[in-house]
C-alpha cells in the first residue's frame, strides 16, 4: 500500500460517521418536507428543501474536513510522519471529496426520483427549472467552490494551530484569525478594485446570455450568466498559493 | 527479571551468579549458555550488560564461544575446581574478617565452626 | 549521532530548555530522567522534528533536524492518543504504509507477543494494550534512532514488563540508539547504558550506569535522589 492510499483509507475512517449522519440528516430533511407540504398544503415545500439540500453541500467538504483535522489536532501526533505535509493534506481532502461526492450523488438521485418525476416541482419557475435542467452545473459549481474555502479553512486551521506555540497571541487565537481575515478581504478588495486588475478580469468573459433567456425574469442567479476565464484563473492561483502557504506553515510552525 | 544490588556492576553480579551455579552443579561442563539476548531476556538486563559478562567469563576462562554455535562452560576440569576453591576462599575471607572484627581469635572461629556443624548434623 | 548544541526552548516567559548542550552516541540506550515538566518530552519531540527550538540546533547525524527526520526515527508518544474507528490490523497496516522501513514478521511476531487480537477496535481495547499496541508499531520499524517518552507511565506492572521483555526482545542493540525518557526508574534501571539527568530545562549530569555502581557504588535511584 502506498504512503497516500493508506493516509487516504484512514481518513475516509475518520469521517465515515459524519458521512453517515449526513446522509441520516438529508434523508430526514426529504421526509419531513413531504410531510410538511402536507401539513402546510403548500406543494412546493419539497423542491424548496431539495434546492437547500443541494445548496448547503457548498459548506459539506469544509465541515467534512474541519472534522477530520479536528481528530489530529487532539495530538497533532499526525505529523509524525516522513510523508511532506502536502500528501497528509491532499488525502484529506481526497477523503472529503469522496463524501462530498457520494453524498451529493445521492441527494441528486433523490431530487430526480422525487421530486423532478412527480408533480412536486412547485410554481417558483427558476426553481424548477434549476431544479430539473441546470442541476449539474449547479453542482458542478458548488463543487469548486466548495474547494476553494476548503483551502481557506486549511490556511486558517494551520495558523490557529501554529499560533498555540506562540504564548502571547495563544489566549486571542481567534481573535488574530478574524484581524488576518479582515486583511486578506480588505485586500482582496483593493486588489480587484485598481483598474488594470478590472480589465485583466474582463479579457476572458465567456457571455451565456442564451441560459439567461432561457432561465426567464425569475433567475436565480443570473450572475452565471457570465464567465470571467481570467478570474477562474485567478481563482485557481489563489486556491494552489493558499495551499501551498498551508502546507508550509504546518510543517515549519506547527509543534506537537 | 531478578533483583541486583545497588553497589556492584550489573555484569559483575551476573558473572558471580553464573560462577555459583556453575560451582553448585546446576549449569553443568560443557553445558551451552543462554545466547545473549535470551539471557537479556530472563534477567531483564541491557544486552550489551550480558554481552560483558559474557566476555568476563570467556577472559576468566570459565566459558569458550564457539563461532555460529554459541557460549559454553568449560569442561576443563581445573578451572572449575580452581573456580570452586576461588569462591570457597572469597565467603572464607569475609567470614574471618568480620569475625576478627568482632575481636574473635583463630582458635575461637574453628571451635566455633565445629560447633555449628554439629548443631546442624544433629538437625 | 543525535546532538543539542546551545539548545533553549521558550514558551514565552516560561523556559522548557536551557542552553542544553549534549550528544548522544549510536548504539547506546539511554534514560532521559527527570521530575515532570523538566524538558524531557520537549528534549525527545526536538529530536523527533516535531517541536523547534528557540535558538540552537538539534542535529542527526549531522543534518539539522526538520519534520522529514521521521524516516529515520520511530517515536512514541507519552499520550494515549488513537483513531477510534481503527482495529488493531488497521493501525499496523497504516503505520506499516506510512514508513519505508516497516518489518511485517515483527510486528506480527510482537503482536502475538503482546497477545493483541487484531480484529479489535482500538476504542475497546484497555489503556494497557493500547500502550503496547503503541509499542508493537514503534518497534515494528527498522529505524537507527527510538525516542519513548514515559513508555510505562499510567500503566499496571503486567504491561510494563510486557514493554519491559518487548523491548529487550526486538530492539537491535548494535545498530539502535534508543532514548526512554521517564520519570519511572525501577523499571527500565537494567535496561540503560547511559542516564541523563535533567532539571528545570537544564541537563545536571550525564553518566554510564555500570560505571557508576563500579565507580561511586551507587545504582541509578540512589544517584538519582543524591543529585535532585
Amino acid at each position: 500500500m502506498t504512503a497516500f492510499k493508506g493516509l487516504y483509507i484512514k481518513d475516509l475512517k475518520l469521517s465515515f460517521n459524519g458521512f453517515i449522519i449526513g446522509l441520516f440528516l438529508i434523508f430526514f430533511a426529504m421526509i419531513a418536507s413531504f410531510a410538511l407540504k402536507e401539513y402546510f398544503a403548500e406543494p412546493s415545500i419539497p423542491a424548496i428543501v431539495s434546492f437547500i439540500i443541494i445548496v448547503l453541500h457548498v459548506f459539506y467538504l469544509p465541515a467534512n474536513l474541519f472534522t477530520s483535522l479536528q481528530v489530529e489536532a487532539q495530538s497533532q501526533l499526525w505529523l509524525h510522519n516522513p510523508n511532506r505535509g502536502w500528501k497528509l493534506f491532499l488525502a484529506k481532502i481526497a477523503a472529503g471529496i469522496t463524501y462530498f461526492v457520494a453524498s451529493l450523488l445521492v441527494s441528486i438521485i433523490l431530487v430526480k426520483v422525487f421530486i423532478v418525476r412527480t408533480e412536486y416541482l412547485g410554481e417558483f419557475i427558476g426553481l424548477s427549472e434549476m431544479l430539473s435542467d441546470h442541476l449539474y452545473i449547479m453542482a458542478g459549481g458548488m463543487f469548486l467552490s466548495s474547494i476553494y474555502f476548503t483551502v481557506w479553512l486549511l490556511f486558517y486551521w494551520t495558523l490557529y494551530h501554529a499560533l498555540k506555540r506562540i504564548p502571547i497571541l495563544n489566549q486571542i487565537r481567534w481573535f488574530v484569525l478574524l484581524i488576518v481575515w479582515l486583511s486578506v478581504t480588505i485586500l482582496g478588495n483593493l486588489i480587484s478594485k485598481i483598474p488594470a486588475v478590472q480589465d485583466f478580469k474582463e479579457m476572458g468573459t465567456i457571455n451565456f446570455h442564451d441560459f439567461t433567456k432561457e432561465l426567464g425574469e425569475n433567475t436565480i442567479f443570473p450572475e452565471t450568466a457570465e464567465l470571467h476565464l481570467t478570474s477562474i484563473i485567478i481563482s485557481i492561483l489563489i486556491t494552489v498559493g493558499v495551499f501551498l502557504t498551508s502546507v508550509w506553515i504546518l510543517e515549519r510552525k506547527v509543534e506537537v | 527479571m531478578e533483583e541486583f544490588q545497588a553497589s556492584k556492576p550489573i555484569y559483575w553480579q551476573i558473572v558471580d551468579r553464573i560462577c555459583h551455579q556453575i560451582v553448585r552443579g546446576e549449569i553443568q561442563p560443557g553445558e551451552k549458555l543462554p545466547s545473549v539476548r535470551e539471557m537479556a531476556i530472563q534477567t531483564g538486563v541491557n544486552p550489551n550488560t550480558v554481552q560483558r559478562t559474557y566476555s568476563e567469563l570467556e577472559r576468566m576462562a570459565i566459558v569458550e564461544t564457539k563461532r555460529g554455535q554459541g557460549t559454553f562452560v568449560t569442561e576443563a576440569k581445573d578451572i572449575i575446581s580452581e573456580l570452586k576453591s576461588r569462591l570457597q576462599k572469597e565467603i572464607i575471607e569475609v567470614f574471618v574478617k568480620n569475625m576478627k572484627e568482632l575481636g574473635y581469635t583463630k582458635e575461637e572461629m574453628i571451635s566455633g565452626l565445629k560447633n555449628f556443624e554439629e548443631k546442624e548434623d544433629r538437625g | 549521532m543525535i546532538s543539542f548544541e546551545h539548545v533553549t526552548k521558550k514558551y514565552g516567559r516560561e523556559t522548557a530548555l536551557n542552553d542544553v548542550s549534549f550528544t548522544l552516541e549510536k548504539g547506546k540506550i539511554y534514560g532521559f530522567l527527570g521530575p515532570n515538566g523538566s524538558g524531557k518530552s520537549t528534549s525527545l519531540k526536538m529530536m523527533a522534528g516535531l517541536v523547534f527550538p528557540s535558538s540552537g540546533t538539534v542535529s542527526v547525524n549531522g543534518k539539522k533536524v526538520d519534520r522529514k527526520i521521521a524516516a529515520d526515527i520511530a517515536y512514541l508518544s507519552e499520550l494515549d492518543f488513537y483513531y477510534s474507528a481503527f482495529t488493531v490490523q488497521d493501525m499496523i497496516n497504516f503505520s506499516a504504509s506510512q514508513v519505508s522501513d516497516f518489518d511485517w514478521k515483527k510486528a506480527e511476531e510482537l503482536v502475538a507477543f503482546m497477545q493483541l487480537e487484531p480484529n479489535k477496535k482500538l476504542k475497546q481495547l484497555s489503556k494497557g494494550n493500547r500502550a503496547r499496541l503503541k509499542l508493537v508499531v514503534t518497534l515494528a520499524r527498522n529505524t537507527p534512532i527510538l525516542l519513548l517518552d514515559e513508555p510505562f507511565s499510567g500503566l499496571d506492572p503486567m504491561v510494563r514488563e510486557s514493554i519491559v521483555k518487548g523491548l529487550l526482545s526486538y530492539i537491535d542493540f548494535a545498530n539502535q540508539t534508543v532514548v526512554i525518557a521517564t520519570h519511572e526508574i525501577d523499571e527500565i534501571e537494567m535496561l540503560l547504558d547511559e542516564v541523563i539527568a535533567i532539571q528545570n530545562g537544564a541537563i545536571r549530569a550525564i553518566e554510564n550506569v555500570e560505571e557508576l555502581r563500579e565507580t561511586k557504588g551507587l545504582s541509578v535511584i540512589e544517584w538519582m535522589k543524591q543529585i535532585f
